[in-house]
């Protein structure tokens, strides 16, 4: 009676480990991203692949280095606890270089420029930028920085959301007065609710995106930089932000 | 004194079986709104219908493999509950107390992200290669995380089962000579599976619902699907009704299908 319950309990325990190292062996670099925040990452409507800026970007990267990507879609708080204890080897998700983070982790050289900045309902008037939203009650997204820059500011009631997609349809439905996001992200979002939404303000926050890798891939981060370098000066790069961030550009 | 139908110790029954299989009719409902959507509403209930269906299938095997894996693990648990072997039951207790006292979802973070890391931290410190590199499959330790935690809830439900059974049986099962397992396969298992069917339903149904934690596991269940078709296309409303019913679809087919297996093994009694 003992003795099965030993074996049953021992078979599920090896059959994790075994399972799970079969993965392990090929010499495949798995990326962590959260395929919800277009257009950096999304999931194709047709092919049901993962698409977006960093999606091509680091396929693009991938070509130039030799690698072969094994992608993990996750949410965005696991992607980055992820590469912080090495469960994967990098991860794209418009992942925001911070000093806290370079703690645990390592990063590639900055990809995009992306500053914070504040979104309100198109009908507000009250709003004019960071230093009116003492007294609001403002969203961020989890684990972003647009969630650290939210709670800084004095007086502020601060909503955490899962996604910046509920984020803002909170703002929509009047349940939030402000949502502080990205620029890149932001503007998507005002593109697809231009009847709804309007950023106020520039972005006052200084904020490079960058590949995150486990602390242990320093190999892999130089070689990531390499080919990263290569794709921006042969103009990559720029036609990827044209294609995907076209509305970051036209401002 | 004329008998009536009412002194019929089995009246009352065959009424409520009657009455519980007129629930098909909703099973019926719900199907026929989804077609209904996808057919003259196709865009955009068609597009999210292809677009979750992948999903509604990791949905339905991680729950099934758990399932039968809670149904075996749950069985040692109600042994070991119901056992008067003080070690058995030390064991059994501790696990059903410590597991059903922590949310799923934290165990499910547990096993996905510290367990992994734990095993690294070994595997660095015994300086075994296969562990330090180790990697956590998603789907596997969603399957482990679940079955777990599930099996702690359904000892429990077991040990209500052997428990319902009068000691008597086991007693005269004792004395004709059979030893406890064959008394327990023989005589209390079968009786007890009978009563507790209702609540191991309730279970499955249950483990479905709570399978959608899985997605934050890197699972791409329904609702993961459902997460990912809503942040690209920002139709809140259609997404989450469209999902909603497709996993009501699901729940009231199995809440049916433990109806009828009720009816049938009550017949048999």
């Amino acid at each position: 009676m003992k003795k099965t319950l030993v074996v049953v309990c021992s078979v599920l325990i090896l059959a994790a480990v075994v399972l799970s190292a079969c993965g392990a062996k090929t010499e495949k670099v798995t990326v962590a991203t959260d395929a919800t925040f277009p257009p950096f990452e999304t999931v194709d409507e047709a092919t049901k692949e993962l698409t977006g800026f960093d999606v091509e970007l680091m396929n693009a990267i991938a070509e130039k280095a030799g690698m072969e990507i094994e992608w993990v879609n996750t949410p965005f708080d696991s992607v980055v606890a992820g590469v912080s204890e090495c469960q994967y080897d990098m991860a794209i998700a418009a992942i925001t270089i911070t000093e806290e983070r370079q703690a645990t982790m390592l990063f590639s050289d900055p990809y995009v420029d992306a500053g914070q900045i504040v979104v309100v309902r198109i009908d507000e008037t009250a709003i004019a930028g960071k230093d009116d939203l003492s007294g609001k009650v403002v969203a961020a997204q989890l684990g972003t920085t647009g969630e650290i820059e939210a709670q800084a500011i004095e007086g502020v009631e601060y909503k955490p959301y899962d996604t910046y997609d509920l984020a803002m349809l909170d703002l929509i439905n009047g349940q939030v007065d402000a949502v502080i996001a990205d620029k890149p992200t932001a503007d998507a979002f005002v593109g697809q609710y231009a009847d709804k939404l309007m950023t106020v303000g520039d972005p006052f926050t200084e904020e490079k995106y960058g590949i995150a890798f486990c602390k242990d891939k320093a190999d892999l981060q130089a070689k990531v930089n390499e080919a990263l370098g290569t794709l921006v000066a042969d103009g990559t790069v720029g036609g990827l932000i044209t294609k995907w961030l076209a509305p970051v550009v036209a401002e | 004194m004329q008998k009536t139908e009412k002194d019929n110790p089995n009246y009352g029954f065959h009424e409520r079986i009657k009455q519980t299989d007129q629930w098909w009719l909703l099973v019926a409902i719900v199907v026929l709104l989804v077609i209904l959507l996808t057919t003259f509403k196709p865009d955009p209930y068609q597009r999210i219908l292809n677009f979750v269906v992948d999903g509604i299938w990791v949905t339905l095997y991680t729950t099934v493999i758990s399932f039968t894996l809670v149904l075996i693990l749950g069985l040692f648990g109600g042994l070991g509950r119901t056992s008067r072997n003080p070690i058995l039951h030390g064991i059994a207790s501790v696990y059903v107390e410590v597991i059903r006292g922590i949310p799923l979802l934290v165990q499910l973070i547990i096993w996905y992200f510290a367990f992994p890391a734990m095993v690294k931290d070994l595997g660095k410190a015994w300086n075994i290669e296969a562990l330090a590199t180790y990697k956590a499959n998603p789907i596997v330790m969603a399957i482990l995380g679940m079955t777990i935690c599930y099996a702690a809830y359904m000892s429990e439900v077991y040990r209500a089962g052997i428990e319902s059974i009068p000691k008597g049986q086991m007693e005269a099962a004792r004395s004709l000579g059979m030893n406890y397992f064959q008394a327990m396969v023989h005589v209390i298992l079968p009786q007890a599976i009978r009563v507790i069917l209702p609540p191991i339903g309730n279970e499955f149904v249950t483990l479905l619902k709570d399978s959608s934690l899985v997605s934050v596991v890197a699972v791409a269940d329904l609702t993961r699907r459902g997460r990912e078709f809503m942040a690209a296309n920002f139709i809140p409303i259609q997404t989450w009704l469209m999902v909603a019913l497709l996993y009501l679809v699901m729940t009231l087919i199995a809440a049916r299908a433990v109806t009828w297996l009720e009816k049938h093994s009550r017949y048999e009694r």
